[in-house]
């Protein structure tokens, strides 16, 4: 593995493109995360069609660029503007903005910068050293392993909408539905395409995930509102004092820990990791009352596990095929463009694209703490771009991404079509993220159901009969049923369903 | 969320969970296909589907129950006035975004972003508590020539897409 990474870093270090693709993706990733209401999603769904013209290699060096500069970019107007660029950053407002307040908001953004760096580094060293084993352990999976490792995947996912399980295990189910739109391929029967051929090649990802993830978010905007930030402006020194960062380290590490586990549990989401790893910095600090009033650990701890995170939700991602979360779910369907399936075969097919990926994620680390560092004054400026323009802007790429995918104005109907459907199913309760998560997993889950029945002639108790099977059902069926007796016990006592902070352990 | 509005919303997306739901078992139940072969130890295209149907039914039928039960619960629901004010806007860009999708082909991508930009910036712009002057104006007009213009070169010329 060693070879194909030093040959992956030569590859990159030789290719002025890839250079610029990953300098392009990490600034437009931080300019993206910066502005509130643009998610880590939402900024990779909509960037996602300019990799089309790419090699995999590229490809991944600007998505990885995009994904790393985002998840920080949210800490941004977190401290400047007391908003969160991304549901990543929910926390780091508690302290960076009254830091920012005091006068010391380059020091903010320098805790923010260091400790996402420091962060993102060990989740991919994580990543590297986890991934290719749990792909060894994939390896020996069988469909029956298979269909219950992508309905664990679409438990959690439901079980990580706190408040909405109910809804979000129908938008599941919905997902897996879509997913069943068009050819078969075990049969090559013709399912739900009404006799049109657009649908006989099913709904296509991308511009659904534009629409649900792009679009629709848009539209919740203009709902919202158009009013002005309020930006601090004045930025002053960015390189906190040297005694201060070391007593930073600690914090760091326990903050990288927590988003590291919270990454690799399918679905979790980036707000419950910074929630908890703000929650243990305060349990664990001396001073807890200061917390909220603009203590460097309440910035650092956040911010780090936050980008460690990273490195957690791809171990999932790359080396079984079930995505970490709403962002990795959107890579997949980047390489699945590619041609390249993620799942255990990956890493023994396609070592170098492998290699390729850590080195990806390698430089989009660096790449985001020297841009983080140097440019905070010029990032901070972006928070002035007029809104009205932003959101037209964004509409008008989610036109033309979605046109890209096939040269085709059905497909940017179809994206307009889940735009406004995911806007509905917002307005009505529904999360988004299980119907993509659905589309992505239905073909892995029916493909594996079915081989699993007809290998064992039609006899169901094969799930049962195999001890991992078991298991994965078992866990799916716990993880599923945990949230809705949680939210069952909760009306009975009068109490609203817990948020994510609640549920992370106390954030003020 | 008023129990008026969360009945009316639990009704509309039951209804909607179950007319969904219904139209794919009729499509199933019709199917050629699935009624005429045998498929062998394969249980068939058709089964996760109906699987799949069933359970929104059900969903749907959980929902329609809740917004039942919350109506004769609190009685006659009582949906605060002007709920239904933010959705206008978001429902307008919609409709015309879909007037724009329509006007690529004939107008090409150039003048349909161009129009479609100018004006909304402008109308959004006017929501955001802006006066509308001249300045405004040309303030939209370049920065819809910006949009228009970026998106095009970079699709175009990066991406390689043949762009209407």
């Amino acid at each position: 593995m060693f070879e194909s990474l030093l040959a992956a870093l030569v590859r990159y270090l030789e290719s002025p493109q890839s250079v610029a693709l990953s300098l392009v993706g990490v600034a437009t990733g931080i300019v993206f995360g910066a502005l509130p209401g643009i998610s880590s999603t939402m900024s990779l769904a909509i960037l996602l069609p300019l990799t089309f013209g790419l090699n995999a290699t590229d490809a991944m060096m600007l998505l990885m660029g995009v994904f790393n500069g985002s998840v920080y970019g949210g800490s941004i107007s977190a401290i400047l503007v007391n908003i969160p660029g991304t549901p990543g950053s929910i926390v780091t407002q508690l302290d960076g903005h009254p830091m920012a307040r005091q006068g010391r908001a380059g020091e903010a953004l320098g805790y923010a910068t260091l400790a996402s760096g420091f962060g993102g580094l060990l989740g991919l060293v994580v990543f590297m050293t986890l991934a290719p084993l749990v792909a060894l352990v994939g390896l020996r999976f069988g469909s029956p392993e298979f269909t219950g490792l992508a309905l664990l995947g679409l438990a959690s996912l439901s079980a990580a909408m706190v408040g909405s399980t109910f809804k979000g295990i129908l938008a599941g189910v919905l997902g897996l539905l879509l997913a069943t739109v068009g050819l078969d391929p075990l049969t090559n029967v013709l399912r739900f395409d009404f006799g049109t051929r657009y649908l006989q090649g099913g709904i296509p990802m991308i511009p659904l995930a534009i629409g649900v993830f792009g679009l629709a978010e848009v539209l919740n905007n203009l709902e919202r509102g158009l009013g002005r930030w309020e930006v601090i402006r004045a930025i002053g020194r960015v390189i906190p004092p040297w005694r201060e960062l070391r007593r930073m380290v600690l914090p760091a590490v326990r903050g990288a820990v927590v988003g590291i586990i919270v990454g690799i549990i399918p679905a979790a989401g980036s707000a419950i990791g910074v929630g908890f790893a703000y929650a243990q910095e305060k349990r664990l600090s001396r001073h807890p009352e200061k917390f909220g009033t603009g203590v460097p650990e309440g910035i650092v701890a956040p911010e780090s596990s936050n980008n460690a995170e990273i490195g957690g939700d791809l171990i999932p991602t790359m080396s079984l095929g079930i995505p970490g979360d709403s962002i990795t779910a959107v890579l997949m369907g980047a390489l699945l463009i590619q041609g390249l399936r993620p799942g255990p075969l990956l890493f023994k097919e396609h070592r170098d694209f492998v290699a390729a990926v850590y080195v990806a994620l390698a430089v989009a680390v660096v790449l985001t703490t020297v841009l983080g560092l140097l440019g905070a004054r010029l990032f901070a400026r972006v928070l002035s771009v007029p809104k009205p323009a932003l959101l037209v802007g964004i509409a008008v790429l989610c036109a033309v991404g979605s046109y890209a995918v096939n040269n085709s104005v059905a497909d940017v109907g179809l994206m307009l079509v889940c735009g406004v459907g995911g806007y509905l199913m917002q307005k009505a309760g529904f999360p988004v993220v299980p119907l993509v998560f659905g589309l992505i997993l239905g073909p892995l889950f029916e493909e594996n159901l079915r081989r699993t029945l007809v290998l064992s002639n039609g006899d169901w108790t094969v799930y049962l009969r195999r001890p991992l099977s078991l298991l994965l059902l078992l866990l799916s069926a716990a993880t599923a049923a945990y949230p809705l007796l949680l939210e069952y016990r909760q009306r009975r006592r009068g109490a609203a369903p817990g948020t994510v902070a609640d549920a992370a352990g106390g954030v003020p | 969320m008023d129990p008026g509005r969360r009945a009316l919303t639990d009704l509309a997306s039951g209804g909607v969970l179950l007319g969904l739901a219904a139209v794919g078992l009729r499509a199933l139940a019709r199917h050629p296909d699935l009624v005429a072969y045998d498929f062998g130890a394969d249980p068939g295209p058709g089964l996760l589907p109906r699987l799949l149907l069933w359970a929104l039914a059900a969903g749907g039928g959980v929902l329609l129950a809740q917004g039942i039960w919350t109506l004769v619960r609190s009685g006659r629901p009582e949906v605060a006035p002007g709920w239904g004010r933010p959705l206008v806007l978001p429902a307008l860009f919609a409709l015309s975004l879909a007037g724009y999708v329509a006007a690529l082909k004939p107008a090409g991508f150039r003048a349909a972003t161009a129009v479609f930009a100018t004006l909304w910036i402008l109308v959004l712009t006017r929501q955001g508590g802006d006066r509308l002057s001249i300045r405004a104006a040309a303030g939209a007009v370049a920065a819809a020539a910006g949009i228009t213009a970026a998106v095009y070169y970079v699709f175009k010329g990066f991406v390689k897409v043949p762009l209407p």
